[in-house]
């Protein structure tokens, strides 16, 4: 019960805070900072610590630094991704190796679904409530800092605020996802279901929805799956992911075929 | 007050490393109610002029000042209206309809509605359009929606890179008719960046010519007959006349 509530709660929220990572062409940057985040949980158990404060701490860094990083070495943005991304395996597994191997290692790479407890959901459910009240009540705003940041600035949007809020909420819900799928697939869901929702929807509004959708859906069946097999629920759900992925992709490519070919008004 | 100056900009020099300029020396006045062509071959710092008036690459000398203000406190940035260059670049594969996007800035009663814009932008099937998506819309189409979006706030000053690049000649005449309403009917003051001469309408429009550290400020018909061409464009081009304007 705990699995699937987790699983729906933060399966959402990194979907919809997905969105702006992957229309802001930032897809990687979750890679990276889960890589960083969890050079933070391995931190923590180093220093006997049982909540993943510095997990946090050390997302919402990493992805400050790589906008700092690229901004004042000059780099162009994956280049800073990959650097923040080498970093943190490199000291994850540094530190895991000082812990004597006593992480459970395959669990935050892979996920472990079962080692969620209620305050991860409450801070997911925290999260969601956060994201869904802006999101409600800035949509205009949002909707214009993803499109293009010289325009939405000069409408009146504050874009250095809006660039610091989804920084958080990326920063934070990455960490949340960590526990779910693990360190080398959370950002499968945080791309994936934008991926799909895009080629499905004919609006940037329902696409957030349709994101939700996919993702919960395919949560709940990868947490599904593990139970009945003994497949990981991570792995189970990212795999659900992909499929789902290629499917509506592939409705995309067959569909516009169609609608160019056939109805094109004629003043156009 | 009819014809304040709009945008004044003093021995302006813009870098994007800090080391080279890309513009150097560059001074003009544009009044309320103007229709400027910024000409110059590509590379020649046009965009570039562009990002400075709109606040987004600080000047490294010089001074710019915008509807009187001194650009650093400037802060009324909804009076102007922007469409950047290569549009589909510049904005991304971002499932949005058309509808959506105009209504995204269309906040207030004394802005156009998504309607009005697509309307004036020369959309005849309004409400077909609406609801399409930018992703699906062809290279003009989507660069008529972002001019929409451009002058949806009713802006008092009109910046639009390269706006007929993907457009055919109908469609570039309807947009020159549009730019010379707005001027007329709201007093827009437009500054138009291209660097084809055949899109600039009659012999006595004014001109600013931008490559680098060459510039030239008169009308179209004077520049033609001058050395200067030359010099900006860096060969000897010929005025082809269109006739159109
Ligand atoms: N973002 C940028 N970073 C560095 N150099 C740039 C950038 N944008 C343009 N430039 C350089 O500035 C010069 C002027 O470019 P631009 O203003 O785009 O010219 P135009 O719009 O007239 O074609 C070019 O040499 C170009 O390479
Ligand atoms: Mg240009």
């Amino acid at each position: 019960m705990r699995a699937y509530l987790a699983g729906a709660i933060t399966s959402s929220i990194l979907s919809v805070v997905g969105a702006f990572a992957v229309h802001k062409r930032l897809s990687l940057l979750g890679d990276a900072t889960s890589h960083i985040s969890f050079a933070g949980i391995a931190l923590g158990m180093i220093l006997g610590l049982t909540d993943n404060l510095l997990a946090y701490l050390f997302a919402g860094l990493a992805i400050f630094g790589m906008v700092w990083f690229s901004r004042v070495f000059r780099l162009p943005g994956d280049v800073a991704l990959v650097i923040f991304l080498m970093m943190g395996a490199s000291l994850a597994s540094i530190m895991i190796t000082l812990t004597g191997l006593r992480v459970n290692f395959i669990g935050l790479l892979f996920g472990n679904i079962l080692a969620v407890g209620w305050v991860d959901v409450l801070i997911a459910a925290c999260l969601l409530a956060a994201t869904a009240s802006l999101l409600s009540l800035r949509f205009r705003q949002l909707f214009l800092y993803v499109l293009n940041v010289d325009i939405a600035r000069l409408k009146g949007v504050n874009v250095r605020l809006y660039e610091v809020i989804v920084s958080l909420l990326l920063a934070s819900s990455i960490v949340t996802g960590i526990k779910l799928v693990g360190v080398l697939m959370v950002t499968a869901l945080l791309v994936l279901p934008t991926v799909a929702a895009s080629a499905l929807s004919p609006s940037f509004r329902s696409s957030l929805i349709y994101a939700v959708i996919i993702s919960s859906f395919s949560t709940l069946n990868g947490i599904s799956i593990s139970f009945v097999t003994n497949v990981p629920p991570g792995s189970a759900t990212v795999v659900t992911l992909l499929a789902v992925t290629i499917v509506t992709l592939a409705h995309r490519r067959f569909t516009k075929r169609f609608i160019s070919a056939g109805t094109r008004p004629a003043s156009l | 007050m009819n014809n304040a100056p709009i945008v004044e900009v003093e021995d302006l020099a813009a870098s994007y490393d800090g080391t080279t300029y890309v513009l150097y020396g560059l001074s003009f006045v544009i009044r309320r109610n103007e229709v400027v062509y910024v000409l110059g071959p590509n590379g020649g710092g046009k965009s570039t002029l562009f990002k400075v008036l709109i606040g987004s690459l600080p000047p490294v000398r010089g001074t710019v000042r915008l509807f009187g203000k001194p650009l650093k406190t400037f802060k009324d940035w909804r009076r102007i209206g922007y469409l950047p260059q290569v549009v589909r670049e510049s904005i991304p594969e971002i499932p949005a309809s058309v509808g959506e996007l105009l209504a995204s800035s269309s906040s207030s009663a004394s802005d156009l509605s998504p309607e009005e814009a697509l309307e004036l932008m020369g959309f005849d099937d309004v409400d077909g359009v609406m609801k399409r998506r930018l992703t699906d819309l062809s290279g003009g189409q989507l660069q008529r929606v972002m001019i929409g979006l451009a002058l949806i706030n009713k802006p008092e000053l009109l910046l639009l890179d390269e706006p007929t690049v993907h457009m055919d000649t109908p469609g570039m005449m309807s947009l020159m008719d549009v730019m010379r309403r707005l001027s007329l009917e709201m007093d827009t003051t437009i500054m138009l960046a291209t660097h084809e001469i055949s899109v600039i309408p009659t012999s006595t429009t004014r001109v600013l010519c931008i490559n680098r550290y060459h510039y030239y400020d008169g009308t179209i018909g004077e520049l033609v007959n001058s050395e200067t061409l030359c010099k900006i464009y860096g060969f000897h081009t010929k005025l082809i006349d269109h006739g159109h304007g």
